[in-house]
């Protein structure tokens, strides 16, 4: 007999997995923004494969969770829309990967 | 599945992307032809010109953000990447002040060890250069430059064995750079047209 599905009861011995940063888009953004210390959108999407309209979605709700912060710099006076993880963000990251990893282990 | 998501291999292959467009490598051998010029050329004040080398940098860092940020957007790698390119200019920098103490070492106190670096002067410029090329393609994960290191090896010890000038080497290996260069950078502006639709995001967070 194969295994049975985990039931709901199971559920709760789960750790609080971070919803916002567990959906996969979200989670490249994150991982993406944890190893750079800054990138632009066309890079973002350059590196993430995402659309423009997916990756505005998604860096809205990052950016409404307080996990990344958006603004405009200046770069030999050209502007450039940046986004970086604040420190919320950088340690909800490193949280989300531990809880991963106690439910894997 | 998130657990297996390598930290590392995403900001490798985000700094690879950076620069896959050829840009330093076409650089790099267009200062090459350029010494390699100035030597065949006018090697008695080979010193006034190769000084002029360091512009390659600003021609460089222009290239940089009128064709590649352009494409593929704007990006600060983090600390430690940043560390690591400054340890290889630290390497090139300290090879440059023992090849300068040991060349005063043999041109003032030990004629023997003088004589000795000059009669084997391309090679011991070869293993030189090549070292660096080794040290940016293991500090930068470029693996071409390994490729340059050896190309450098290969042509300095031909030009050892069959005296030939020493322009010849450099000339070697500057278009063996640019045309690999060349190529990289076709490929990228293949690859990456200028994109369009981005101007709506930014307008999103215009306000900021």
């Amino acid at each position: 007999m194969p295994d049975s599905p985990p039931s709901s009861q199971d559920l709760p011995s789960i750790p609080d997995i971070d919803r916002v940063i567990h959906e996969p888009a979200r989670l490249t953004i994150m991982a993406h923004l944890y190893v750079l210390s800054k990138a632009d959108f066309l890079f973002l999407k350059q590196q993430t494969g995402l659309t423009w309209g997916n990756l505005s979605s998604h860096l809205t709700r990052l950016e409404a969770a307080g996990y990344v912060k958006i603004e405009k710099i200046f770069v030999e006076r050209k502007p450039h829309t940046i986004a970086h993880l604040t420190e919320e963000g950088r340690e909800a990251f490193l949280k989300y990967r531990e809880s991963m990893k106690q439910v894997i282990d | 599945l998130p657990e297996e998501i390598d930290l590392k291999e995403i900001e490798r292959k985000s700094y690879l992307s950076y620069h896959q467009d050829g840009l330093v490598d076409v650089f790099l051998g267009l200062a090459a032809v350029y010494i390699a010029a100035v030597f065949w050329f006018v090697p008695d004040v080979f010193f006034i010109f190769t000084a002029a080398i360091g512009m390659w940098m600003f021609f460089y860092l222009g290239a940089k953000k009128a064709l590649t940020v352009p494409r593929l957007g704007y990006v600060e790698f983090s600390s430690q990447r940043q560390t690591k390119v400054m340890l290889i200019l630290g390497y090139i920098t300290l090879l440059n002040v023992i090849s300068f103490v040991l060349a005063m070492y043999a041109w003032l106190i030990d004629s023997s060890f003088f004589l000795l670096i000059e009669a084997n002067g391309l090679l011991v410029i070869g293993v030189i250069v090549a070292s660096v090329f080794a040290v940016g393609g293991y500090g930068t994960g470029i693996q071409r430059f390994y490729i340059y290191g050896l190309v450098t090896l290969l042509a300095f010890s031909a030009g050892q064995i069959f005296l030939i000038h020493f322009a010849l080497p450099v000339l070697v290996l500057g278009v063996v750079m640019v045309s690999v260069g060349a190529i990289l950078l076709a490929r990228f502006l293949r690859k990456y047209p200028k994109p369009t639709g981005g101007e709506e995001l930014d307008a999103r967070f215009a306000t900021l």
